[in-house]
């Protein structure tokens, strides 16, 4: 028993110690968010790991959408919305007026809840974003979609009909095509912003098994609505509530030893 | 066999876990046979080894418990994949135990001294010993390779075994009432040879925990039950200490 | 017990028939009140057929209009129109779209975008002869003379806020997520109202534009203080210029047999060109919907 309690420790150690050390992306320091007159985020520090999956759980209304549509400032389409605290992308506060806004969504990415592919063909989809930031010949521009539908384990399904509209795909090839348009941009930050609520459970399985081959590549940030979603596909989760960073950790403790009551709780269905 | 998961993650991980399993039940076969070894040969030094790796093996079970504990956590696994985990569960225990057993033959081959052994006795062990071994080495192949009709094949091998074990536990026994001076050595070789024949057990619910893991169910047959030992009359009123 | 029970039930069976009674007659008043609007449009419809028809001929399309006692057709009116109506679209569209993209896009919640959101509403539903009265002032009396060019410029203040709010409410519709989605893109604004807006309401928006067509190809008021009448070919859109609206109102004024057929042919092709122009709109939405 004692054995037990002192490796349980140990490992305890082992784990802030890595998350202290571990190369963050993203780092948030009292990061607060404001609709109109209610705060919606409160305060909340944590740090995203490079290169890994971190999800964010918790109930509606809990802020973690909203904490996401920070990253890449989505919310400053909106009036009366507004952010304060430091946002560290690689060190540097994007938070800062003088931070480009486009330049920081073509590093982090977006994608959403339901899929929005736009009214053109499933090609002009992806290239899209690209025309507008490089001049590419044909030969090139074809290769850069090619490779972004292919990371999108999308190619397979489309490769013949390039030209057709995208509406005419199916919900789950849309959402992949809505991240193939997404990394066509080669960003470092990927946000997705429950990206499978929308989804049946085999599109489901398929977009989840390809966050797990982006994390090659980018640095994944998913909010989802399904903890078990968030417990299959992350590296580390953080569990939101009531606009609060209530616990952020390994999945693995988050879902077998959490250490906080209210996780418990959350993750157990005893409220939320 | 059947088709991969999409999630190609979650097979990795069931078979990271088998495999895992695999291997502690050939570092618990290991332990059982030297232990038997260090019994029959009176080998202090390897008796001592077998119960200090008794402790890699505890480790080994609340490793890979976690591991299978942290898979349905995440993994949320359903149907056949459910009921591959809570065969890994059982299995990993099963071994546990085979490892405890191990253990306490390991303790009882200091206590003993094995000059004095009567030689059918020891070849005796030595036959019951092998056929435990064997069943659990069957019994993890099944597993590993997820081979149904095999573990139903294996588990037949325990009848053998019991019977064997009964006949070992009434000779001793009749050695004992005729010669009263060797009784403690005696009363030790009883227990060891309880515990192999608990091993056989151990490796008996492997082979039909390999079952449930390809099917989803019991084994269809109760197994004949032919160890008689606990049902011998002179030694039930002496010996039945269990 | 079983008292109460009855009671209880006999309760819920007054109620139910009640409430069935109810719904019967919202029914019958509802239904009554819909063949009263339909009775009155299928009567105006049947009158313009009935006589429109009879009256319609080639030489409609390939003659002058008449003087009183001669034979022609409505050739130069229906040219007029088509170029004054032409014209007020040409002018009232790019306008239109912009001013709609401004409110949906740039001043959605700001008051100003408020403010004229509701003056374009009044512009929308303002009586058609004051601004016609409002484009004499503005042009006729300046220039000296009647033109076609007024004629179009009043039309097109009848287009412009209909394309304005089509477009508004078009680009209004869809969902925030496209937006969204596509500004998470680090695509400008501008590029995006552009390359994926215009496209996802494409079909709504030439929709309100046809409506808008349909609308003033029967406007009489504007055109009678602007463009007046012209019976030869206008020269120049400087000049007043015949057009089918004024000219049957001129004709069906008249106490000629012969004008007023010719009046009741051309309302009853305008009749037709608004129809069309409604189905084209409905397919072209409908169209727009399926592709979503």
């Amino acid at each position: 028993m004692n054995d037990l309690a002192a490796v349980k420790q140990k490992n305890v150690a082992a784990e802030a110690g890595s998350i202290a050390t571990a190369d963050a992306k993203i780092t948030a320091r009292n990061l607060n968010f404001y609709y109109g007159s209610s705060h919606a985020v409160k305060g909340v520090n944590l740090s995203i790991h490079n290169k890994r999956v971190t999800a964010l759980i918790g109930p509606s209304g809990c802020g973690k959408s909203t904490l996401l549509r920070i990253f890449n400032r989505m919310y400053a389409i909106y009036p009366k919305q507004r952010a304060d605290g430091e946002l560290l992308l690689d060190g540097v506060n994007v938070l800062d007026g003088n931070y480009s806004i486009n330049r920081l969504r073509t590093k982090v990415g977006m994608v959403f809840q339901k899929p929005v592919p736009f009214p053109m063909s499933i090609y002009d989809n992806v290239a899209y974003a690209i025309r507008h930031y490089e001049k590419l010949s044909r030969g090139e521009m074809d290769g850069r979609v090619e490779e972004a539908l292919r990371n999108a384990a999308l190619w397979d399904e489309v490769k013949n009909k390039l030209n057709q509209s995208a509406l005419g795909l199916s919900g789950g090839q849309q959402q992949r095509l809505c991240i193939a348009r997404a990394i066509a941009l080669k960003p470092e930050v990927l946000l997705l912003d429950e990206p499978t609520s929308a989804l049946d459970p085999i599109s489901t399985a398929k977009v989840e098994q390809l966050i797990g081959e982006l994390k090659t590549q980018y640095t994944v940030l998913i909010v989802t609505h399904n903890m078990q979603q968030a417990a299959r596909v992350s590296d580390t989760t953080g569990f939101m509530f009531m606009g609060e960073l209530i616990e952020f950790g390994a999945t693995e403790d988050m879902f077998t030893h959490p250490k906080n009551q209210k996780t418990t709780d959350y993750i157990t269905g005893r409220f939320g | 066999m059947t088709p991969p998961h999409i999630v190609k993650a979650f097979d990795q991980e069931l078979q990271t876990l088998t495999s895992s399993i695999g291997a502690m039940g050939d570092f618990a076969g290991a332990q059982f046979s030297d232990s038997v070894q260090a019994l029959l040969r009176g080998d202090l030094v390897l008796a001592q080894r077998v119960i200090d790796q008794d402790r890699q093996l505890d480790a080994l079970r609340r490793d890979l418990s976690a591991a299978a504990a942290s898979v349905i956590a995440r993994r949320q696994p359903m149907a056949t994949d459910l009921d591959e985990v809570l065969s890994d569960f059982r299995i990993v225990e099963e071994l546990e135990r085979i490892g405890d057993l191990a253990k306490n033959i390991a303790k009882r081959a200091t206590a003993v001294s094995s000059a004095n052994f009567p030689l059918e006795i020891v070849e005796m062990l030595e036959r019951l010993s092998a056929l435990a071994a064997a069943l659990l080495k069957g019994a993890l192949e099944t597993y590993v390779t997820r081979d149904a009709e095999q573990a139903i094949v294996v588990r037949q091998q325990d009848e053998e075994i019991d019977e064997l074990h009964t006949s070992i536990f009434r000779d001793i026994v009749s050695r004992m009432t005729a010669d009263q001076s060797q009784v403690i050595d005696f009363v030790h070789l009883l227990f060891c040879a309880k515990n192999i024949e608990r091993i056989g057990d151990h490796a008996t619910h492997i082979a039909e925990a390999a079952y449930f893991t390809v099917t989803g169910q019991r084994p269809p047959l109760e197994r004949r039950r032919l160890d008689q030992s606990s049902l011998t009359k002179s030694a039930d009123t002496v010996f039945n200490v269990e | 017990m079983n008292n109460a029970k009855a009671h209880l039930k006999s309760d819920n069976m007054s109620m139910w028939m009640r409430r069935q009674f109810t719904d019967y007659l919202a029914k019958v008043l509802g239904t009554a009140a819909t063949l009263f609007g339909l009775f009155w449009l299928a009567w105006i419809l049947w009158t313009t057929v009935s006589k429109g028809l009879p009256a319609l001929k080639w030489e409609l399309f390939t003659q002058m209009t008449p003087p009183p006692g001669a034979d022609g057709g409505l050739l130069n009116a229906f040219a007029g129109s088509i170029i004054m109506s032409g014209l007020a679209v040409l002018i009232g569209t790019p306008i239109g779209i912009a001013a709609g993209t401004y409110l949906s896009e740039y001043a959605r919640y700001s008051k100003f975008g408020a403010t004229i959101r509701f003056v374009n509403d009044i512009l929308l539903s303002a009586p058609s002869i004051v601004i016609g009265l409002f484009v004499y002032e503005l042009m006729v009396r300046q220039m000296g003379h009647f033109s076609a060019l007024a004629g179009a410029v009043a039309l097109s203040f009848i287009v412009l806020p209909v394309v304005v709010r089509t477009t508004d409410e078009m680009l209004q519709l869809i969902p925030s997520t496209m937006r969204e989605a596509a500004l998470a893109l680090g695509v400008p604004q501008w590029k995006v109202v552009r390359q994926v807006l215009y496209r996802a309401s494409m079909s709504g928006i030439v929709t309100g534009v046809l409506l808008a067509l349909a609308r003033i190809s029967g406007e009489t008021a504007p055109l009678l203080f602007t463009a007046l009448n012209n019976q030869y070919w206008a020269s120049s859109l400087l000049d007043p210029m015949a057009n089918v609206p004024v000219v049957i109102f001129q004709y069906a004024m008249s106490p000629y047999e012969f004008w007023h057929a010719l009046a009741w042919a051309g309302a009853f092709v305008v009749t037709m060109f608004v129809l069309l122009l409604g189905i084209a709109s409905r397919w072209l939405l409908l169209k727009g919907k399926n592709h979503e």
